[in-house]
Parts: C-alpha cells; sequence; structure tokens
C-alpha cells in the first residue's frame, strides 16, 4: 500500500479508458494482459463492470491509466452513462474469427459517440490474430473501417502477448498529447485575454523587479 | 415540512401506474421525454431537495410528482448506501453500476419499496412502461448523485456519503 500510495502521489495525470465490443472477443484478457500480463484460457464473461491500472511512462509524464472493463453481453450491460463518464478514450475490440463482432463495430461505434466525449481516442483492436487460420475478417477489412472512421486500428493476439502493450500505449500517448496541447491553448488564450492596459504597467514593473534583481545581484 | 416538486399539472404526458412519466435531461434509452437541458427536472428536485426530506417520517403528497420524488429520494438513500465505504470515485461508479445491474420492481412486486403509493399497473404492458421508466430515471440519478457524491479530484463528498446512515421514512434497506 505504501509503494501504491507513493505511485499515486507521483503521477502526473489519470486517464480512464474503457474497453467495449461483443462478449467474448477477449476485452477481459487484453486488460489482464496489459494490467497483470495474465492471459486466463478459462475466461468466463464479465458480468457487471470491472476496472484495473497500469501506470506509464508517456514523454517524461507518469500516467496512472484505469482501464475499465464491462459485459458485451446485453442481459449483464448496465447504466453505460456511469461507464463512459469521463473516459478520455476506447478500444473498440472484435475477434477477427467471428465476423459478426466485427459486423457490430459499428453499432458500438454508435454507443460510444452517443455517450463519449468529443475527444475520445478509439483504437479499434482485431483481437485473436494468433488464430490466422480461422480467420473471418482480413487485417485489411479492419484498417479500411478505422481509417473511414478516424480511429486508430491494431491487431492484436492477448493470448501471445502481441501488440497488446503497442495498442494500449497508442491511445494513452494520443489521449496526453490532445491533453497537452489542450493546456497549452488554455494557457495561450489565458495570456492573451488577460492584457488590458493596465496589466502592461504590471509588466513594466515585472521588469523594473527583474532589474533592480539584477542589480542586487552585481 | 417536505420539500415539493414543482411538476403539479403535467398535460399531454404518458401516465403509468398513476404517475405522469416527467421528462428527464438525458438521452439516456426510455421513455421519458427530453427535457431543455436549462430547465430543472424530476432528477435535480430529487438530489437538491435529498438532504431535507430524506430526515421525515411522513411525506404529505400534494402531486402525482411528489410520489416519484419519494421513490428518488428512497433510491437515493439506497445509492449511497452503496457508496459508503467507496474511497474513490472509480470504486463509487462500480458499486452503482452493479446496482443498475439488479431488478427494478413495478407497483405490486415483491420488493417495490412503496406498496399502495401508487396504482398497480392495468397491464403487462403498462408494468412494463413503468419498469422502463423507472430504470431511466434510476440511471440519470446514479449518474449525477455520482457528481455531487464524489469531488472532480476522485475523493468522496463526506458531506453527502454521511447520510447512507439516514433511513428514510423508517424503510429498512437490505
Amino acid at each position: 500500500m505504501a509503494v501504491a500510495d507513493a505511485f499515486d502521489e507521483q503521477c502526473d495525470y489519470l486517464f480512464k479508458a474503457v474497453l467495449i465490443g461483443d462478449s467474448g472477443v477477449g476485452k477481459s484478457n487484453l486488460i489482464s494482459r496489459f494490467a497483470k500480463d495474465e492471459f486466463r484460457l478459462d475466461s468466463k464473461p464479465t458480468i457487471g463492470v470491472e476496472f484495473a491500472y497500469r501506470n506509464i511512462k508517456v514523454r517524461d509524464k507518469l500516467i496512472k491509466a484505469q482501464i475499465w472493463d464491462t459485459a458485451g453481453q446485453e442481459r449483464f450491460r448496465a447504466i453505460t452513462s456511469s461507464y463512459y463518464r469521463g473516459a478520455l478514450g476506447a478500444m473498440l475490440v472484435y475477434d477477427i474469427t467471428k465476423r459478426a463482432t466485427f459486423v457490430n463495430v459499428g453499432k458500438w461505434l454508435h454507443e460510444l459517440r452517443e455517450f463519449g466525449g468529443e475527444d475520445m481516442v478509439v483504437v479499434l483492436v482485431g483481437n485473436k490474430s494468433d488464430l490466422d487460420q480461422s480467420r473471418q475478417v482480413e487485417r485489411e477489412e479492419g484498417k479500411v473501417f478505422a481509417e473511414t472512421e478516424e480511429l486508430c486500428f491494431m491487431e492484436t493476439s492477448a493470448l501471445q502477448n502481441l501488440n497488446v502493450d503497442e495498442a494500449f500505449l497508442e491511445m494513452i500517448t494520443k489521449i496526453h498529447d490532445i491533453i497537452s496541447q489542450k493546456s497549452l491553448e488554455t494557457k495561450m488564450n489565458g495570456t492573451a485575454l488577460n492584457l488590458p492596459s493596465g496589466k502592461e504597467i504590471h509588466i513594466a514593473d515585472e521588469v523594473t523587479a527583474t532589474k533592480q534583481a539584477k542589480y542586487c545581484c552585481s | 415540512m417536505v420539500y415539493h416538486s414543482s411538476f403539479v399539472n403535467e398535460d399531454g404526458v404518458s401516465r403509468a401506474c398513476g404517475c405522469s412519466l416527467l421528462p428527464l435531461k438525458s438521452h439516456i434509452k426510455g421513455p421519458a421525454p427530453v427535457s431543455d437541458q436549462d430547465r430543472t427536472d424530476i432528477v435535480d428536485e430529487a438530489i437538491t431537495f435529498f438532504r431535507a426530506n430524506v430526515f421525515f417520517r411522513n411525506f404529505d403528497i400534494k402531486s402525482p410528482a411528489d410520489k416519484l420524488l419519494i421513490y428518488l429520494t428512497f433510491y437515493i438513500n439506497v445509492a449511497l448506501k452503496r457508496l459508503e465505504g467507496c474511497r474513490t470515485l472509480a470504486e463509487g461508479t462500480k458499486a452503482i453500476i452493479n446496482l443498475g445491474l439488479e431488478k427494478v420492481p413495478v407497483p405490486g412486486e415483491s420488493g417495490f419499496p412503496f406498496p399502495g403509493l401508487f396504482p398497480l399497473p392495468q397491464s403487462h404492458k403498462e408494468a412494463e412502461l413503468f419498469r422502463n421508466y423507472l430504470k431511466q430515471i434510476r440511471e440519470e440519478t446514479s449518474g449525477r448523485l455520482l457528481s455531487v457524491a464524489y469531488r472532480p479530484n476522485g475523493t468522496p463528498n463526506k458531506w453527502w456519503l454521511a447520510f447512507a446512515k439516514r433511513k428514510f421514512m423508517n424503510i429498512i434497506i437490505p
């Protein structure tokens, strides 16, 4: 707990991200592979929601990623609005061996756009790439859909741990870049908005103070 | 003196179990009409009045909307009980989502907290309409409650969570 607390204190950002997609596409195993480097062959359907954390360094910032997992099955779905609230990123997961899960990506994307924020970073994930012999969705199809909808795209295998970290890191890095850009814009706009003539005098005072400081030092 | 709902005469709105299905500022799926974002809805009233109304053992009803207010006051009390002990917004969100998974009984069914308050549904269709409305209004209430029960930095608002210990109208929550 001391270590966890230390991590909490050291984090520069906490980013919430959600996984969505049909039941059985491998959402829970993607998260357990990413957060704990574990894979469960005996995976059961998720009931309700779960979340997991992992700390990641991006461009010298320490980010605590809070990744949410939910049921894909309709009867276990609940409170979609609270699930998406505050999420900065989403992974939209389908199973490359089950075409129906790829066909349903459009439905999930619609829900995401209804409840998620405008700037949400979305990564389309074609999971189970280790089962290439059973493939029903070509990589190119996923890539084209992602380009059309302006999503990132990655094929992964949670079983073989292929591209799992890469997919999460791409999402988290993009979130970080958007947050940083917005922060910069706020600063610039703030500065511009705070320049009535009265403030110029203050700036002059600051210059004078600086000169005085130099004078004192010398 | 309890706080009453301002939604006294709601003409032209669908009804079920003696209740108008009042509008909500919400895009959550359900039978409620959509209200303008700048207006107060019944959920706003329930949250605003909660900390006063929860102290009352009796509630004199002045309009059918007051029945919904009673139902939501009870629901908020139940939700706060689930949030008790959740030390972060994430844990609170998980608890409230799990609450949302539970069965939502309508008048006449076991587990409905206020027998006699609402007329029984006259048909299966009316029962399902009211159930869907209750599901919608509960989900909307849950989302807004998380916003007041936890601060922007994700820590609990002790002032709100302390009300988990109150018993609304002496109803024991399992």
